[in-house]
This record gives C-alpha cells, structure tokens and sequence, in this order.
C-alpha cells in the first residue's frame, strides 16, 4: 500500500474519550437495575487513523459507538473534540454538530425511514449540510451510488425493496454524504458478500487516503479489522480489556478473551481443526458483573488471584495493553493437554 | 452442475423456479430457473453475491416473498406436497410448525411493543399444549441455550433494550422452538461475534442431529461453510451457479465464481507500521 | 398469534405475502362497500344542492302525514313537505359537520398528540390527564352540556364534535410517536442533519399516520350519530332544520306514522355504517 507521506507524520487526537460509562436503567420485577453497557472507556481518534472495536455480542460496543456520535449522552465521562468537551455526561448536552461524526447503523433496517426512497435518503444530508441545488444534488447521488456499488435503478425503491446487503450500502453511503471527520462503522460489512465486502473496503481506503477521515469500525470480521484497523481494543462485558496495533494484538494477543475470539474465527478450510483454547461456562451478566477480572469464571487458566480485585490495563509493551495479570498463562504448554483429551 | 433429477429423499426441491417482480404490468425477472434441492437430514449452505436473491429464495419456500412478486415457472416441492400450489390457508399449516425460518433482519421479526419473553412464550403455546408456566420455562431454556446471560431478567425486556446479536439470537431461539423440520437460516450470525457464533452453529448441529433437522444457511462467510455444511449451493444474479458438496468447493471449485469468492475471503492485512499514530 | 416467528414478521416486514401467480383477492368487500355507500351517499348530498323532488322546506306539497307511495316515496310529515326531499337534502349538513369535526379534531389531537409524545415531560403529563378528564364522561352527555353552554348553531356543533373527539386522537398519536421515537430511523435522522421537529414531522410522523387514518374513519362514524342525536335532542343545530336528527325528533309523537322518523333514521345508519366499513378497510390494510 502506497502511504502519503503526510500520514507518517505525527498526528494529534481529534477525539478524545475519557472515562465514559454509560448505564441503561430497567424497571424488572417491580425493581429498578442498572446494566453498564460501557464502562471507562478511555481512547483518542486521531485524523486519517482507523481503530477497530472488537468483542462480544453485547459487550457495548454499539452503546460506544452511539456514545461517540452524540446519540446518547454518557452516564460519566466526557468526549471532546479539538479538546473542547462537547459532551458531558448526565444530560442531553446541546447538540455538537452532526457534520463532523456520522455513525453507520448495525441494523440497517431500522436505521432507514421505510417511507423515504434510495434517492430521499442520500439527498436529505445533502440539502441540509450543504444546501446543494438540483443538479448538484443529483451529480452527488449518481456518484455516491457508485461509490457503493448500487445500481442506479435502485433510486426510486424504498428499503423494503432492497436486499440486506443494498440497504447495507445505502447506509454507508449516506454517512459518506456527509463528509465527515470521523465515521464511526458499526458492522459495516455484515450483510456483504465477500467480493463485495472487498469492494467496500476498498472504497473506505480511498475515502480515507483523499479526505483523511477517522474510522471507528465495530466488527465482528476479524478479517475485516485486520485489513482495515490501525489500532484495535476488545471490549469485553462492557470494559476495554486489550488494545494495541493490529498486528501486535492479533499475532501476540495478551488475554485469554483475544486469544479465543482469534483462535475462533472459522479457517478457510473443509471442517478445519477446531482450538482448543475455548471460553465455556456462563456469560455474566452486565447488571452483575465479577469483582475480580471480568472473565473468571470463563477463563481457561484462571488463578486464584485473579479473582481479587479487577486487573488494570497494563502496558505489555509500548503501546500494547492488556488487563491479564497472568499472560504467561496464555502459552503455556497445559492447554495443549486440553486438546489432546 | 445443477442436478435436474431429483432424488426422492429430498427434504425440499426447488424446481427451476423462475420469478420476476410485477411493476406495474412491467416484469423484472429476479429469480432465473433456481434449481437445487435440499436433502434429508443434510445441512446445506446458499452462498453468493448480495442482491443475487437468496432471501427471496427463502422466502418464497415459505410464501412469504413480497406480494409483487410473481411466479413465472418452476415449483417448490417440500416431501409430497407442491408447495407453490397451496393456497395461503394451507401454507399455514407448514410455516413455523414444519419449516421455519429466521430473517435476515432479526429485529423486524420481534414485535417491539411486547416483551422478549412474552413473545417466545406465545411461540410455545401456539406449537405445544402446555401451561403457561411451562411455557414460561421452555422459553427461558431457550434463551439461554443461544448463551443470553441473565435470562429472568431479559425476558421482561422490549426488543430495543437488547443489542444487534442478542436480537438475532432471540429470534434463532424463537425458531427452534417451533420445532421444526426444515430450518432456513439467513444469516443468522452476522451480529454475533466469532466464539459465540461457534456456540450457536454447535446448538445448531447438535439440535439438527438430535431433532433429525434439514437445515440451510444462507451465509457470506466460506468459513462456516467448511466448518458446519456438507452442501454449497452458490447464486449470482439470479441463478444457481454451482451446486455441490461442501468438500468439493474448497478443494476443486468449478465455477469461476465460486473460485472468486474463495480468493476474495482472503483480505490482505493492513500495513501498519508506517502509519504509527503518536496520541 | 402476532407473536409466532412467521406472523410476527409478517407485520414487520409490510408487504410480505404469499408467491402465487394469480394474485389473491383478499376480503376487499369492506373497502368497495365502504367507498361505494359514502360516494353514493356523498353524490345524493350534493346532487340535492341542486335538484330535489319538491323544495325540500316547503311544506304542504303533499298533505300531511301521506304514507309513502310513487309521488312521495318516503312519505310526508305532519306540515305536508316531502321527507324525500328533505332527507336528500339534509346529507349535506350531517355529512359536512361529522367530516368538518373529524378533520378537526384529526388534525388537533394528532398535533397535541405527537408533540407531547416527543417530547414527554411534565406537559404531557398534564394533557394525558387532561384527556382522560374529557374521556371519562359518557360522549353524549359531555356533548350536551358543552352544546348547552356555547349555545346551538352549526359552527359550534362542529366545534364540540371536535372537542369531543380529539382525545382520541391524541391518545393514539402518542402512543404512535412514543414507540417510533425509539427506533434506529429516527436516530439517523438527527445524524443527517435535522432539527428536532423536522424528525418528529418528517420521519416519525408520516410513518405514524396510518393508524390514524383508519381510526378517523371509525370515529366519523360514531361522530355521524353523536350530530344526528344533538339534533334530536333538539340542542344542536335549529330545530326542524334540513338535519336528520332533528327530523327523526320531530316525528317523534307520531309513532303510527312509522315514515316520519324511519327514513331519517336509515341514512344515519347508513352514513355511520360506510364510514365504519371504511375504517374497517384501512385497519386491514394497514395489518398486510
Ligand atoms: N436502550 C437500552 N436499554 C437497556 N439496555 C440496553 C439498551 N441498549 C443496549 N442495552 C444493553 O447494553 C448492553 C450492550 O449493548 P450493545 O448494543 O452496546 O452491545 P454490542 O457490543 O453492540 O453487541 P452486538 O455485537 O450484539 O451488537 C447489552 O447488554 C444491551 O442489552
Ligand atoms: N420488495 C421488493 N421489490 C423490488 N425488488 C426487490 C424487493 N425485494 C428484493 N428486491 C430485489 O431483488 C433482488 C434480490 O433480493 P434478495 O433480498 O433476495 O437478495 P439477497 O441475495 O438476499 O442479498 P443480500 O445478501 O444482500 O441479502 C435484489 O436486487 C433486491 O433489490
Ligand atoms: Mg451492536
Ligand atoms: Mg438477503
């Protein structure tokens, strides 16, 4: 891959997100519990960068990604661009503007109007941030479509009409109208098939080697992050639990939770061998979540003194951190008595 | 490549189907000759470009496919029964008791105003004779058997209050307990991460084996497909370009297309080490 | 039964239906039904406007009290006009203040209704108790004493018809907006850049009105009758006007001469009943 020469240089954050935690309230039987969807999450974005955010269904994930794009307010915490804090927690803070971070839906069915067409959904960004005429606004559709390879035949249908993957792409597309500087990508591929997942990224390379945006792409396609992410951190029950360059976490990975999603991931292969390195027991839940290191009791090598007190991300090196206190664990020659039993 | 002659163990046939969408007296052919069975017991896998009609393959099995689409030839033969020719009252009868589905977008299969558990709930009752208190119990095993935590509590929960993967889970576990025959999957794992999406393709194996299950899976990842499935059907466009053993298609593809989809699952790595960013 | 896999879908998918060849005629008879009774009765109200038999409030063109027969076919009342007529000619007025009070309060309710919603807060809070105080009170009864305080006169029966039925309609169009408000679409829509109102009036709201349209169709029917019996009590519009109720009302000492209040009663009956088989139409539809 070709770089530009002005991405090697030293980059400063243009987000900020400090300790942010977000707590849904549910009302069940009568009593009121509080679920922590994220908690402390702590990172920066910087200009032209992408960082991946990977982990479990219903780690919270997508509360951060919303968290991010000012669609929900933080419990505790703040996130800041350019250092100016624009949102505080506890209310719904006076609206940043829209223009600078756009989010891609996880679902994007419910993330479209069912009444609005192809063309009504990418013109609307385009009226409001930019006030296109006309002929611009239909120069800047045709080219979008393209963008995302979706015929233009498609303009007039509404969602419903289209395939999973199409509607996908008009998502995506839609977001790209807005030419922001931060897009936050939530399961952007999930519904593509592989060529075409191809095609879109290859795409958001582009975008992102013209206009210099910044991805935070949610993805549950290892393959996916290692192509697209520069930085990655797994969340696991609502905490960061290892962060680091891709290819440190994904060729060393520093916690028992990395190494199962890596080791998980389905091989190329006609009934490949299956890891043994596997989490089984009870996932636990976010309202009651373990007191010492959150995966206790799923952890293969659990030790006694893990369960004291919740481990803090260390760094493993530079700027790899991991919250395992027993890495060494993680190759040692035990587990490959698991496998042969 | 396509088996015309079908053998009479087939669980389901589809019959050079053929459709086209009804705009406004204007046909848009879809669906072109889709021919390939499903046999008995066996767990199948329908790969292939998006848009190429795979959902509304499905969906057609089960006569749920939008109303302007129409039929233009062919049939879907599911045991003895034609099942293009029954009428709505009769497709009833076959849907969810006897071939179930789970769509691709999972939250539009739960209803938003009722609770999670109130919906699996009138699942069970409308396949089992049971009380409402057994109901309630079946229920909860079913959710949690699809590895949602803290089931109790979620139960009361509205569909919006669950995320992206938790949702499709509900709606697998909402399938399984209709107990039924043939079981068509639409990427039923797109929203669940790798270990968990290992969790489920196991349940579903296992359950497949134990219920005497004929499954397919529409899916984007070949890996799944090597891993859990003995059967690949490939589409593009429209048609059924490949149709063979699961085996067959990661040692000798022979379609081009299939040999393009395996070379695209491969994605280069990203360099990183010149794009080290200093926060 | 809305909570099985495949039914369940089926609302939320819209337009999922079975793959036949022929498409299938689905129980349409309520829409034909409920669009033919009102276009005749709609045709009849207005044709009136310009032909009618007799003048429909001239009395003594025929004697009084004729039973019908082919020269009054539904009959005379006691000063001698043509009930036939006078039937014809009084659609209009039923017609046009069920539909004016309809829309009315339509147009109120569902404006109230999806503001608060949106918004929640302590206001809503205060309407929706508001609203229940209107509902809690029998229709007819709240219609009377309003009627009786603002004074008769067909601006103001138009006006208490909408009084009477915009709770209704604000009900619903909150309870449409609430559960709108937290799907994805509405999110997105503050993300491509619009102002809270326009998601409330451009996204949420277009996709709430269905429900509405078809409750508005069964309320002009239950309207329709709430006019017609203001008019038979004799408070609503003026007496021994061109009105349906006031006509049944005034024939109401002469129950041997069945005609006076009979043919009156039907066209309420039947102007009630094609706005309900509407009504009925649409919310079918809208269950596709
Ligand atoms: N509106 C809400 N009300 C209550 N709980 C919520 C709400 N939204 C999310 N949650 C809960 O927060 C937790 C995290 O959800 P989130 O959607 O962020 O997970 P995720 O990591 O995106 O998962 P997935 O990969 O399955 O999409 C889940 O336990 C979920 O049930
Ligand atoms: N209701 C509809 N009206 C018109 N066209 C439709 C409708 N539904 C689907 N289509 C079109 O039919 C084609 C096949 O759609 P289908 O949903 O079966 O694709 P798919 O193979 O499942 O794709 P994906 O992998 O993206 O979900 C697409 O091009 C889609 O745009
Ligand atoms: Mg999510
Ligand atoms: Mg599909």
């Amino acid at each position: 891959m070709t770089v530009n020469a002005d991405i090697s240089r030293t980059r400063l954050p243009i987000m900020r997100v400090q300790n942010v935690t977000k707590t849904f309230s549910t009302i069940s039987a009568g009593r009121r519990t509080h679920l922590t969807a994220v908690d402390q999450l702590d990172f920066t974005i910087a200009a032209g960068e992408t960082i991946a955010l990977v982990g479990e269904s219903g780690s919270g994930k997508s509360t951060a990604a919303k968290c991010v794009a000012d669609l929900l307010a933080p419990t505790e915490g703040t996130i800041s661009m350019d250092g100016a804090p624009t949102i505080r927690p506890g209310r719904r803070a006076r609206r940043r503007d829209h223009r600078r971070v756009q989010l891609v839906f996880q679902d994007p069915n419910g993330s479209l109007d069912p009444r609005q067409t192809v063309r009504q959904v990418l013109e609307e960004p385009l009226r409001n941030f930019f006030g296109n005429n006309r002929g611009e606004l239909r120069r800047r559709v045709r080219e979008l479509l393209a963008d995302v390879e979706l015929d233009e035949s498609l303009l007039n249908r509404r969602p419903r009409e289209l395939s999973g993957g199409q509607k996908q792409r008009l998502g995506l597309a839609r977001a790209l109208a807005v030419e922001p500087e931060i897009i936050v990508l939530d399961e952007p591929t999930a519904s593509l098939d592989v060529s075409t997942r191809g095609q879109m990224l290859a795409l958001l390379e582009r975008v992102q080697r013209h206009t210099d945006v910044a991805y935070l792409l949610v993805s549950h396609d290892l393959a996916v992050v290692q192509s697209l992410a520069d930085r990655v951190l797994v969340m696991y029950l609502g905490s960061i639990i290892e962060s680091g360059p891709t290819d440190r976490v994904f060729t060393n990975p520093q916690h028992p939770y990395t190494k199962a999603l890596i080791e998980a991931a389905p091989k190329m292969e006609y009934r490949a061998l299956r890891s043994a390195w596997r989490l089984d027991g009870e996932i636990p839940s976010p309202t009651d979540r373990p007191s010492g290191c959150l995966l206790t009791n799923r952890c293969p090598v659990v030790q006694p003194d893990c369960h004291a007190q919740r481990p803090p991300l260390v760094a493993v090196d530079a700027d790899h951190l991991s919250a395992c206190i027993h890495p060494e664990l993680l190759s040692a020659p035990s587990m490959d008595a698991r496998t042969a039993s | 490549m396509t088996r015309t002659k079908l053998a009479a163990d087939d669980m389901l046939a589809v019959e050079g189907f053929s459709a086209s969408f009804d705009l406004k007296g204007e046909l848009r052919p879809v669906l072109k000759d889709v021919t390939f069975s499903l046999p008995s017991h066996s767990m199948s896998a329908i790969v292939g470009e998006s848009g190429s009609g795979k959902s509304l393959t499905a969906l057609s099995v089960l006569g749920l496919a939008p109303r302007r689409l129409v039929r233009t030839s062919g049939q879907i033969r599911y045991r003895d029964s034609v099942l293009t020719e029954l009428s709505e009252r009769e497709l009833r009868t076959v849907r969810g008791a006897r071939i179930a589905m789970v769509f691709q977008d999972a939250r539009a299969a739960l209803n938003p105003v009722f609770t999670v558990g109130h919906q699996l709930e009138a699942t069970v009752r409308a396949h089992q004779k049971v009380s409402r208190k057994q109901a309630k119990s079946l229920a909860a095993d079913a959710l949690a058997s699809v590895r949602i935590p803290d089931v109790s509590r979620r139960m009361e929960q509205y569909p919006h209050q669950f995320s992206g993967g938790m949702a499709q889970r509900v709606a697998l576990a909402q399938t399984l307990l209709c107990d039924p025959e043939l079981l068509l999957l639409d990427e039923p794992t797109t929203g669940l991460d790798v270990t968990i999406q290992a969790d489920v393709m196991d349940l579903i194996t296992t359950l497949g084996a134990e219920r005497h299950m004929t499954t397919c899976l529409i899916t984007h990842d070949l890996g799944l497909v090597g891993q859990y499935c003995d059967r690949v059907i490939v589409m593009k466009a429209g048609e059924v370009c490949e149709q063979t053993d699961a085996k067959t298609v990661f040692s000798t593809p022979t379609h081009p297309y299939t040999q393009l989809l395996l070379d695209a699952s491969e994605l280069k790595q990203r360099d990183t080490t010149e794009r080290r960013i200093i926060a | 039964m809305t909570s099985t896999a495949t039914n369940a879908v089926q609302r939320g998918r819209g337009g999922i239906r079975p793959l036949n060849i022929k498409p299938r005629r689905t129980m349409n008879w309520t829409l034909w039904a409920g669009l033919g009774l009102s276009g005749l009765l709609v045709t009849v109200s207005i044709a009136a406007q310009f032909w009618t038999p007799y003048t429909p409030t001239k009395p003594g063109v025929g004697d009084p009290l004729m039973a019908p027969s082919a020269a009054h076919l539904f009959g005379t009342d006691k000063v001698g006009s043509d009930i036939f007529s006078k039937v014809m000619a009084a659609g209009l007025t039923d017609i046009g203040i069920t539909l004016i009070g309809v829309a009315l309060a339509f147009v109120i309710g569902t404006l109230i209704g999806s503001l608060t919603g949106f918004f929640g807060g302590a206001v809503d809070a205060i309407v929706m108790r508001g609203t229940e105080i209107i509902q809690s009170f029998p229709a007819l009864l709240l219609g009377m004493l309003l009627v009786s305080a603002v004074g008769g006169g067909l601006i103001n029966v138009v006006v208490v018809v909408a009084i009477l039925g915009f709770p209704g309609y604000l009900r619903l169009a909150r309870a449409e907006i609430l559960s709108k408000k937290s799907m994805e679409y509405a999110d997105a829509a503050v993300l491509m850049g619009n102002g809270r109102l326009s998601v409330l009036f451009k996204h949420l709201l277009p996709n709430s009105l269905k429900p509405l349209v078809s409750f508005s169709a069964i309320n002009a029917s239950w309207v329709a009758i709430i006019v017609s019996s203001l008019g038979f009590i004799g408070i609503g519009i003026e007496p021994g006007s061109a009105e349906w109720g006031s006509m049944i009302a005034a024939g109401r000492d002469q129950i041997s001469n069945w005609w006076v209040t009979f043919f009156p009663g039907v066209a309420i009956l039947l102007l009630a009943m094609a706005f309900y088989l509407l009504g009925d139409a649409f919310a079918d539809r809208e269950v596709q």
